[in-house]
């Protein structure tokens, strides 16, 4: 009986997971269960956002947990030995920063390398880093996501919050006002950044900060915002099937009313809202 | 293998943890700088005020939490409130307020054009310095090469000995960092093309950035709230923003030098330069 009144709880609590799609298997040090039941309910949100744009395949990823960055750090290093991202910087003391998390498509691994920050901080990065897997997922077999979708849609279900109400996402202040002053400057090249390569992408990481991410973030939001589901799966759809040498912002202007004119300005009135 | 890790890597708090310890020295003002003092009003003893000293001849901006607002502290007396004596609480009692270098600019002209701040006539290689990253120009010079002003403006105090810290007419502020001597000291006025300073190892990194508005929000205190500029030079191949691969020239020629002059400081300029 008992067994029976707990699953029925667990059922109205996590309500979105659909349990035969998603699986996930914890390792490492572990984490608080209520962050655990958490990890699953935005799972199965996940698995229905991207259902919904066509992921049929089921999904199993490995969310390995680090307590500390140090052990997370030597963890990598174990895997990647001359890989210098996985050094300690001193400046990730001094100023919080550093790698924080990784997805490692070949394994279907995402790595926490570090909750020194709390378990909510924690769980934004596992949300980012989940996402990377399910749009690795979507594009299985196709053309690889272009860098600028990988990116934004992992941070747009960063920034998910579950609520009681359900879903509700925080857009940060922080990313608009980024791209508001990328704007500002006169330094937006939306058909360039649409078309940018990951080493293009992690060059402007390097001399921008997370401007970048910022951008992906909100170009993805208004994509999101403006598009109808129809649109948005023909998009998802066109990407899949893209050339690998094709430009990624012709498909984006030709299903945009309005092409990248419109968008760049959708994006102005947005990050100014 | 690795391309595939790239493409997941999430840096967390980047636009913090990116900025080299150097600027972040840099950055970093004297102690004492800035001083706040509850006073009686010169005239009104029922009056109190609460006025900050700016000792730097460049302003800053106080951030106060509790009521969400900004000060710009001028250098000088400012007195950013008053209240009666037998007043309750006021603002500032909670003592949740931040100081940046800077003021929000209001005339900001992105289109600026600065000077290379190397010699005259000399082609010179350069990068994204590797260090500051954020847009900081690494010029390859050699070690003890003079550096030049790239845009005047007023040297800001800083405890930070290898860098110079500028403030210009806009509200922008320029950095020169790994100089291993300057020639100006704070309270300096320095006139673009002007001597500065000597590089260090390797050559001189230069950069403009502001504070910037759009990075603050209500309640959360920003760590590192400045935008870099991505400057325009005065080169040999015209005013360019530095394309990667490319050497280029300085060229200091006298419109860029009379940039920011008044008519009588242009006149003056163009008679002792005949001369």
């Amino acid at each position: 009986m008992r067994k029976l009144l707990l699953a029925l709880l667990c059922c109205a609590v996590f309500p979105a997971i659909s349990w035969s799609q998603v699986k996930i298997k914890y390792t490492g040090d572990p984490l608080p269960s209520k962050a655990m039941g958490k990890i699953e309910s935005m799972m199965g949100h996940m698995w229905d956002y991207y259902s919904s744009m066509g992921l049929k395949e089921a999904m199993e990823v490995e969310l390995k947990v680090f307590k500390s960055k140090k052990e997370g750090y030597r963890y990598m290093r174990s895997l990647y030995p001359d890989d210098p991202n996985y050094i300690e910087q001193p400046h990730d003391k001094t100023m919080g920063g550093g790698l924080a998390a990784v997805y490692i498509p070949k394994k279907k691994l995402a790595v926490l390398l570090g909750i020194e920050h709390g378990t909510d901080e924690a769980l934004t990065i596992i949300y980012h880093e989940l996402s990377h897997h399910y749009t690795r997922m979507l594009f299985k077999g196709a053309t690889y996501p272009p860098i600028w979708l990988n990116e934004g849609l992992a941070e747009h279900f960063e920034c998910l919050k579950l609520k009681r109400s359900g879903v509700v996402s925080e857009f940060p202040h922080a990313n608009k006002g980024k791209v508001k002053t990328l704007i500002m400057l006169g330094d937006l090249n939306l058909e360039k950044f649409l078309n940018f390569t990951q080493k293009e992408f992690m060059e402007m990481q390097r001399n921008e900060g997370q401007t970048c991410y910022s951008l992906a973030h909100v170009t993805v939001t208004v994509l999101l915002e403006n598009l109808s589901v129809e649109q948005r799966n023909t998009l998802i759809s066109q990407l899949q099937k893209r050339p690998v040498n094709s430009k990624v912002s012709d498909i984006v202007a030709s299903i945009y009313p309005g092409g990248l004119p419109a968008l760049e300005k959708e994006i102005l009135e947005f990050v100014s809202r | 293998m690795k391309k595939f890790l790239f493409l997941a890597l999430f840096f967390l708090c980047a636009a913090q943890a990116l900025q080299a310890q150097t600027m972040y020295q840099l950055l970093k003002y004297p102690k004492m700088t800035i001083k706040g003092v509850w006073e009686l009003s010169e005239h009104d003893n029922n009056v109190v005020q609460l006025n900050y000293y700016n000792n730097d001849r460049c302003p800053y901006l106080l951030y106060v939490i509790d009521n969400k607002k900004f000060y710009t502290v001028f250098p000088g007396k400012n007195t950013v409130y008053s209240k009666k004596r037998s007043a309750p609480d006021d603002p500032f009692s909670k003592n949740t307020y931040y100081f940046y270098r800077g003021k929000f600019p209001k005339n900001l002209n992105p289109a600026f054009v600065y000077a290379m701040p190397v010699a005259e006539g000399t082609e010179v290689e350069w990068m994204i310095d590797p260090r500051e990253r954020m847009r900081s120009y690494f010029f390859k010079v050699n070690y003890a090469d003079t550096v030049y002003a790239a845009r005047s403006g007023m040297v800001c105090s800083s405890d930070f000995e290898n860098g110079l810290l500028v403030y210009h007419r806009d509200d922008t502020f320029g950095a020169y960092l790994n100089l291993s001597q300057r020639f100006v000291d704070a309270g300096s006025i320095v006139k673009v093309g002007e001597p500065i300073g000597l590089a260090h190892m390797g050559g001189v990194s230069f950069s403009v950035f502001f504070l910037d508005e759009n990075l603050f929000h209500a309640d959360k205190p920003k760590s590192y709230p400045y935008s870099q500029i991505t400057p325009y030079f005065r080169t040999d191949k015209g005013d360019v923003k530095l394309e990667k691969g490319v050497k280029y020239s300085a060229v200091k020629d006298d419109p860029l030098i009379m940039q920011e002059m008044s008519k009588s400081e242009q006149k003056r300029y163009l008679k002792n330069r005949k001369k």
